[in-house]
């Protein structure tokens, strides 16, 4: 099966947020009380019960406001370091590569949330469980759009084979580039490449999304040095302990102690 | 035969957290590893299923810190005073270090005197506390995770990794030459008994510390 995942076009989008709606309903999603911040974004961040937001940036530039606004949730990689990490092994891929988690497995230890090199899970106190968007497996098994890509009004978000949103991207920012001179395609490579494929008006920075983002150094020695390797020096010092066990008795160090009146059990 | 004169080389807030960092240790490493890799859920049961394992966890972390912590609160002087015999390293020691690889393997050596602690022990009173710190810290970090930076979070996790390993490491040598070992029995049963170790024991492998605190007693 190839990888499937769904384009955000940015220039399309109108910041209507059904998206953001049509997930909470899907996934019946209690909704959150939050204040206003003197900003058009109602929800400030991803939480356990929002896994999608719509997000929005105000810049002045050039004496005019400039309003940027983008849809955030799971990016679904292609090689998602969570399902790495995942010490209970409740993360895994479906056939058409959306990273989807088994919640039956979660055990909330939140190393996935640590992670992920865009910051995505988020930790639900209550059940003690992570969550994130699972890019609705359970509709896509059926021939059903996602949740959010069938809200979407004004076609914006558009679901399909990774391959095929690909070309569409580049097709669209290269229309773009005459009015919008940073246009680009995020998602292509960003962290070793996701299912989710973007088109950007600007630079990544304007939307709050990082230029590149890669798992942490840290994350990496923990995953491919310490926990693979480092553990073998418990078994070597067993191994040193077992054998000085026996040569000691051997070699007869032990009686000669005890001939001192220093047995081996005092 | 008379009852031999025994003397006091474990103090009783030494003993105590020795014991309880003994029971807490194990419980830990075994509630960590069901939670940490599938190798070991055959030992879910005993904890509960891995939530239990969870909970127990944090539990005796708590225990863990708290009682050396209270310790140091109660009398600061006494690990002080270990610190800095455990810091305090001469010519001694050092050959001691070097002639130790042939003693774990049984060939005679003379080593050479030592103090309260040998220059092995020395090297264990600094690396389990070390261990400890790293260990209680980056857990506090794990387990507030969200009220942490990122970069903290990141790093606590190898760091918590790495501490429970070469802990777990240090642990075996530890286990074995602290019982088993040839000569070792005395000493043993001091740390888990009532602190006495038999005088003739003490001045055989511990004889500055023996000369120095019980040395003049003898001459009376």
């Amino acid at each position: 099966m190839p990888n499937k995942g769904y384009l955000v076009d940015t220039s399309k989008c109108i910041g209507c947020r059904g998206c953001v709606v049509a997930c909470k309903q899907w996934n019946q999603l209690p909704a959150e009380r939050t204040s206003f911040k003197g900003t058009y974004q109602t929800v400030p961040d991803l939480t356990a019960n929002n896994y999608t937001i719509v997000t929005f940036h105000e810049y002045e530039e050039d004496g005019q406001i400039k309003w940027y606004f983008t849809k955030r949730q799971c990016m679904h990689c292609l090689d998602p370091v969570c399902l790495k990490v995942c010490p209970q092994k409740a993360i895994s891929k479906t056939d058409t590569g959306a990273v989807v988690r088994d919640r039956e497995k979660c055990v909330g230890c939140q190393y996935c949330a640590a992670a992920c090199p865009f910051h995505v899970p988020r930790y639900d106190k209550v059940n003690d469980k992570e969550t994130k968007c699972s890019l609705c497996p359970e509709r896509t098994a059926e021939g059903e759009l996602p949740a959010c890509v069938k809200a979407c009004i004004t076609g914006a978000l558009q679901y399909g084979d990774r391959d095929q949103l690909l070309a569409i991207a580049n097709k669209r920012v290269s229309e773009l580039k005459a009015e919008y001179p940073n246009a680009n395609v995020y998602g292509d490579k960003q962290a070793g490449g996701t299912n989710i494929i973007y088109v950007l008006a600007d630079k990544p920075e304007k939307y709050g999304f990082e230029e590149d983002p890669k798992v942490s150094i840290a994350i990496t020695a923990w995953q491919d040095i310490i926990q693979p390797y480092f553990p073998w020096l418990i078994a070597l010092t067993g191994a040193v302990s077992v054998f000085s066990f026996f040569s000691t008795r051997l070699l007869g160090v032990g009686k000669e102690k005890a001939h001192e009146g220093e047995g081996i059990h005092g | 035969m008379a009852e031999e004169k025994r003397v006091v080389k474990s103090s009783l807030g030494a003993r105590i957290t020795h014991w309880s960092h003994t029971i807490c240790w194990f419980i830990l490493l075994f509630s960590g590893l069901l939670m940490v890799t599938d190798w070991f859920s055959w030992l879910a049961p005993v904890f509960g299923g891995v939530n239990g394992a969870n909970l127990l966890h944090r539990i005796f972390a708590i225990v863990f810190a708290a009682v050396p912590l209270i310790g140091l609160i109660y009398n600061p002087r006494s690990f002080i005073n270990w610190m800095k015999e455990a810091l305090t390293w001469g010519k001694d020691e050092i050959k001691f270090m070097m002639m130790f690889p042939f003693d774990l393997i049984g060939i005679k050596v003379n080593m050479p005197p030592q103090d309260r602690i040998n220059a092995g022990q020395k090297f264990n009173s600094l690396f389990f506390p070390t261990i400890g710190l790293f260990i209680g810290l980056s857990g506090v970090v794990m387990w507030f995770a969200e009220s942490f930076p990122l970069w903290m979070v990141r790093i606590a996790y190898p760091i918590h990794d790495l501490c429970w390993i070469l802990g777990t490491m240090q642990l075996m040598f530890h286990m074995y030459l602290g019982s088993l070992h040839p000569g070792s029995g005395e000493s043993f049963w001091a740390m888990f008994g009532d602190g006495k170790v038999r005088a003739s024991w003490a001045k055989h492998h511990h004889t500055k510390w023996y000369e120095r605190v019980y040395g003049e007693e003898e001459e009376e």
